[in-house]
């Protein structure tokens, strides 16, 4: 059976096959998934963000004109989901929050810096847990979804500018903690 | 000699710079080992960016949506179509056994003592009456017709009435 395009299962889904939105589900949930929990920095929260933004997109398809594709609009509700849950746990997450403005600091207090090599993938992990929600949600969009700014921006309800701003500071922070950690060697 | 920074090794990264430009860079830094350096550790976190792994979704995902779903959205919609389509049933099944009762009391006797049914006497030609019946517009306005019609009508009402008394 071929594979069915995004607006043939919405268009199925809207005759009445409601089982048929679980292939919409399966196409998106893990890196819908990956976007939230990122934000998040929360498991729990996660899965739940990620029930009610597929549920919130049930109950809107009659909205989803295919003006843009399902996939923007379906990562719109979710950002937007998710910066509800965000506001709604903003005293616990003010902390790690960082304003745009701020230079990222990666620096970790238990961190052995006596010349010791982190793993490339550790260093990577720390930079994502400590990114701050909008720089997560660009980091997901432009590697995992491999959107372009001009997609990412309609995402984010904001410029291409600020969305490079966003993306090339998180490179930024993780090419400081490559270099702090000394592994610039194995580039040559 | 000039230097370049983070932002101009971004646009390099993004394709974002005019071939002359990039001849020009790529000269420099075959001389300037800083800014070689520099533009390769961008480089590797932009490469290490690629490699971020997709979390994996709960496997009870779909199941908890489409419960989620059908408990907001199914049941009274379902209802009201499974109510509505007995009713349709029902009345079809009615007007039947009336046609039915209508065509066996005109054979029968009332005199004769015998059972209001007569199995042997059973005719299936009413059913073809009963469809002539529908040819003429006129014909199928009979009182018999009507008052199904009616009845029908009155438990599709009361129905909506009790779902409305219900919700309130």
């Amino acid at each position: 059976m071929a594979k069915l395009d995004d607006l043939e299962i919405i268009e199925s889904v809207r005759r009445g096959n409601v089982s048929d939105y679980s292939l919409l589900i399966d196409r998106y949930k893990h890196k819908a998934f990956s976007m939230i929990f990122r934000m998040l920095k929360n498991r729990m929260d996660a899965e739940e963000v990620l029930q009610d933004c597929f549920v919130k997109a049930y109950n809107n398809l009659k909205s989803f004109k295919g003006d843009s594709l399902f996939s923007t609009w379906f990562y719109r509700i979710v950002y937007n989901t998710t910066l509800s849950r965000i506001g709604m746990k903003k005293r616990q997450i003010e902390e790690m929050m960082l304003s745009i403005g701020e230079e990222l600091d990666f620096e970790d207090p238990d961190a052995d810096t006596s010349g010791r090599k982190k793993e490339e993938k550790e260093l990577l992990n720390r930079v994502i847990e400590k990114l701050p929600p909008n720089y997560a949600a660009v980091i997901n969009l432009f590697y995992l979804e491999e959107m372009s700014c001009e997609e990412i921006s309609v995402i984010l309800n904001t410029g291409v500018p600020n969305v490079k701003v966003l993306l090339h500071r998180s490179r930024n922070a993780l090419k400081k903690l490559i270099k702090e950690n000394n592994l610039e060697d194995e580039l040559r | 000699m000039k230097h370049y920074n983070d932002e101009f090794f971004n646009k390099m990264i993004d394709g974002e710079v005019d071939d002359s430009t990039r001849r020009e860079f790529l000269h420099h830094i075959s001389e300037c080992k800083n800014c070689e350096l520099e533009y390769l550790l961008l480089q590797k976190a932009h490469n290490s960016f690629q490699k971020i792994q997709i979390e994996e979704a709960p496997p009870t995902l779909n199941m908890m949506v489409l419960k989620r779903i059908s408990r907001v959205v199914k049941p009274s919609e379902g209802g009201k179509k499974f109510f509505i389509g007995m009713l349709i049933g029902l009345t079809t099944m009615l007007l039947i056994l009336f046609g039915y009762a209508f065509e066996v009391g005109k054979t029968l006797d009332p005199k004769d003592q015998k059972p209001l049914i007569d199995f042997s006497k059973i005719d299936l030609s009413f059913l073809q009456e009963f469809l002539n019946s529908f040819k003429s517009f006129s014909a199928v306005f009979t009182p018999e017709f009507g008052g199904t019609l009616i009845l029908l009508a009155v438990s599709i009402g009361t129905y909506f009435f009790v779902e409305r008394v219900k919700t309130k």
